[in-house]
């Protein structure tokens, strides 16, 4: 265990994208502040709507018009270097390069991620030719050391992607992404496609291949369950805000946004004593009509009168923090100069 | 024809509930075209699966393993294509369909394609009410409101002439559920009810349909894939493997101790925050497991031996007999012989 905390590879500041412009914006990420640090699983817990998939295509520039960002920076910190490289601002060339490079993607729908006339081995070595100068061979033998990787027979590297089971094909999706061994990997809702068993097996394959390869992952899923026993950290969003950023276990034993809590408390138990349990009363809100205050208000069981005139904010540079009136400043746990991540 | 069911008998020595819809011996062979022509899939394999009034039963199992095709089969949308379905103890043919239809309702997993989106909420609940319970057109908007209150959808009038595209995720579903209830059914079949919906909503459908089957006494049948929620809701569980019902018993004994190999691999794999082992290093160097079943494959021995921790040669030669551990728990596997 080292006293130091892993350097910053990916800084998030005051991102904001929104969908259209002029009055009709609605704004699907707004204000969006984090960091993640090398070799750590940062976990993007939220509903639909809640504008986890949308940062997730804004961090790697990926989202089309109509949706457009508005305002902050993504900085990448090659290796956690101090020089940064503005994500949003560096060429299209530039950005080509880093791609597969160092940030890669992998995406909810494996089958639509894939290209279903070309063999896995061409798709492989189109990705390792783009970036590594190698002949054609070694990209394709280098395309079944990474299906191997994955748990996928070498021998599949001349199938199409029709013919692998579901399991497959997101593993197939993950390895390409480990293709030039990136720093970052994305991924948006990896598991949800394929059934728990299947989903257990990705995520333990992840985790050896993290310890493996060192990289960090931005984890996107609706399924709070799967990332308390998977991240190292969990930010909760909800209406494009992060309503609380903290350890995975702090977020599952000491939630302190009431929505995480409520979020928390919508998975029944597996073991112990059952109880009965309420959910979330109402239903996520319209983006395009905010209620007023805190965006949560109309839904929380805990509601203040003041928590309709004013917006609360996240507080910055904190380890577990909530965006929430009923949080007091002394209730944020402050971060300690120096703690290791994991 | 004369059929004893061969597994409900243990289940039936216990004082429980008059049974309402059964499988009996039931098998789906679907045969494929194209280039697969001759080919077929072994959806189902004698399944045995019985509703009881007032009871919910949890089909569990991973995709693929024939849990939406049973239920296709329960309510007739299709024939087995050896075995019956019997309702109250009769068998239900395909001549009985309208009758049927009207005393056992499925509730599908897409409250956004299961909804006609050109009509009004109204017209959607009249529908079932004028064709299986016989309302007149005096009695029809009164009947209407009163299905919308019953699924919490209030104040009724507020949603009886919405069209399904104003309505959230969440009231689609409970529109979806007063539509099944509309025709006054003994059992509504659940193919995955929630598991199109958000997190924080699913708990209150799942909260509804418990309080239906209390209120009403309705049998129910709740598909899933996610075992946690099975236990909150169901009494019983029944977990489905490759098209055989590999074990079935109380929901506690099921998930507290489970018999069967791909029970305790289905509980294994489910994501549980308060796991010992989550994310120690003993549990990520576990070994993958085989790929799943070919369904085209004549089934023999126990499905799961290709991938069953405790195989011996016996389980891919031979079927696995029943054993019943406690009234009404019972599980198909070597390992108990």
């Amino acid at each position: 265990m080292t006293n130091q905390d892993p350097p910053i590879l990916l800084d998030v500041a005051g991102l904001t994208v929104e969908y259209g412009s002029g009055d009709d914006a609605v704004r699907a990420v707004d204000d969006v502040s984090f960091q993640l640090r090398r070799g750590e699983i940062l976990g993007v817990a939220g509903e639909s709507g809640s504008g986890k998939s949308t940062l997730m295509t804004a961090l790697t520039r990926l989202q089309r018009p109509p949706a457009r960002i508005a305002g902050g920076t993504v900085t990448y910190h090659p290796g956690g270097a101090e020089a940064g490289i503005d994500l949003l601002a560096v060429p299209p060339a530039r950005l080509r390069e880093l791609r597969w490079d160092s940030l890669a993607v992998v995406l909810q729908s494996a089958m639509a991620a894939l290209n279903p006339v070309m063999r896995l081995g061409a798709q492989f070595a189109d990705v390792i030719r783009a970036h590594r100068a190698v002949g054609r061979k070694d990209a394709w033998s280098r395309a079944e050391e990474l299906l191997e990787l994955v748990g996928i027979p070498a021998n599949r590297v001349r199938s199409y992607p029709h013919e692998l089971s579901g399991g497959m094909r997101q593993r197939a999706t993950i390895a390409l992404a480990l293709a030039c061994e990136p720093e970052i990997i994305v991924m948006d809702e990896p598991t949800t496609a394929v059934d728990v068993v299947m989903q257990r097996q990705i995520v333990r394959r992840l985790m050896r291949l993290r310890r493996q390869f060192g990289f960090a992952i931005v984890f996107v899923t609706h399924d709070l369950s799967l990332l308390v026993e998977l991240a190292d950290r969990i930010m909760v969003m909800y209406a494009g805000r992060i309503v609380e950023i903290g350890s995975a276990s702090a977020i599952y034993h000491d939630p302190r946004h009431p929505y995480s809590q409520g979020l928390r408390d919508s998975f029944p138990p597996l073991h112990g004593p059952l109880r009965e349990l309420r959910g979330i009363p109402g239903s996520p809100p319209d983006l395009r009509a905010l209620p007023s205050g805190c965006a949560f208000q109309p839904r929380c069981p805990k509601r203040q009168p003041e928590c309709s005139a004013s917006r609360p904010e996240l507080p910055l540079e904190v380890e577990h923090g909530a965006a929430c009136l009923l949080q007091r400043p002394a209730d944020q746990t402050r971060l300690p100069a120096s703690k290791a991540v994991q | 024809m004369s059929t004893t069911p061969p597994a409900t008998q243990a289940a039936e020595a216990a004082e429980t509930p008059e049974a309402i819809l059964q499988a009996v011996g039931v098998t789906k062979r679907i045969p494929l075209h194209g280039r697969d022509r001759g080919h077929v899939v072994h959806a189902l394999n004698g399944v045995d699966l019985t509703l009881r009034r007032g009871q919910i039963l949890a089909l569990v199992g991973e995709s693929g393993s024939g849990k939406s095709t049973l239920a296709r089969l329960l309510a007739l949308g299709d024939v087995p294509t050896s075995g019956e379905v019997q309702f109250a103890g009769k068998p239900v043919r395909r001549a009985d369909r309208r009758t049927h239809f009207g005393r056992v309702q499925m509730v599908l997993q897409d409250p956004f394609s299961s909804l006609n989106n050109l009509h009004r909420v109204r017209y959607i609940l009249s529908r079932p009410l004028r064709n299986f319970a016989r309302t007149s057109s005096a009695e029809l908007e009164g009947r209407v409101l009163e299905l919308l209150e019953r699924v919490n959808l209030t104040p009724a009038d507020d949603f009886i002439d919405k069209y399904p595209h104003e309505l959230s995720g969440g009231q689609r579903q409970r529109i979806a559920i007063a539509r099944a209830l509309a025709a006054e059914p003994a059992v509504l079949l659940g193919d995955e009810p929630v598991s199109m919906l958000d997190v924080s909503i699913r708990l209150d459908i799942l909260n509804l349909l418990a309080e239906l089957r209390r209120r009403d006494g309705l049998a129910m049948l709740y598909i899933t894939h996610d075992i946690a929620s099975a236990r909150y809701f169901a009494d019983e569980i029944s977990v489905m493997y490759a098209g055989h019902i590999v074990e079935t018993g109380p929901v506690e004994q099921v998930t507290q101790e489970p018999k069967h190999p791909y029970t305790k691999l289905l509980l294994a794999a489910s994501p549980d925050p308060d796991r010992p082992t989550a994310g120690s290093s003993e549990d990520l160097d576990e070994e993958d497991l085989a790929e799943p079943p070919n369904l085209l494959a004549e089934p023999v021995g126990c499905p799961f031996a290709h991938r069953c921790p405790d195989a011996t040669p016996a389980c891919s030669t031979t079927a696995p007999p029943t054993h019943t551990f406690a009234a009404s728990h019972w599980a198909r596997c070597w390992l108990y012989s």
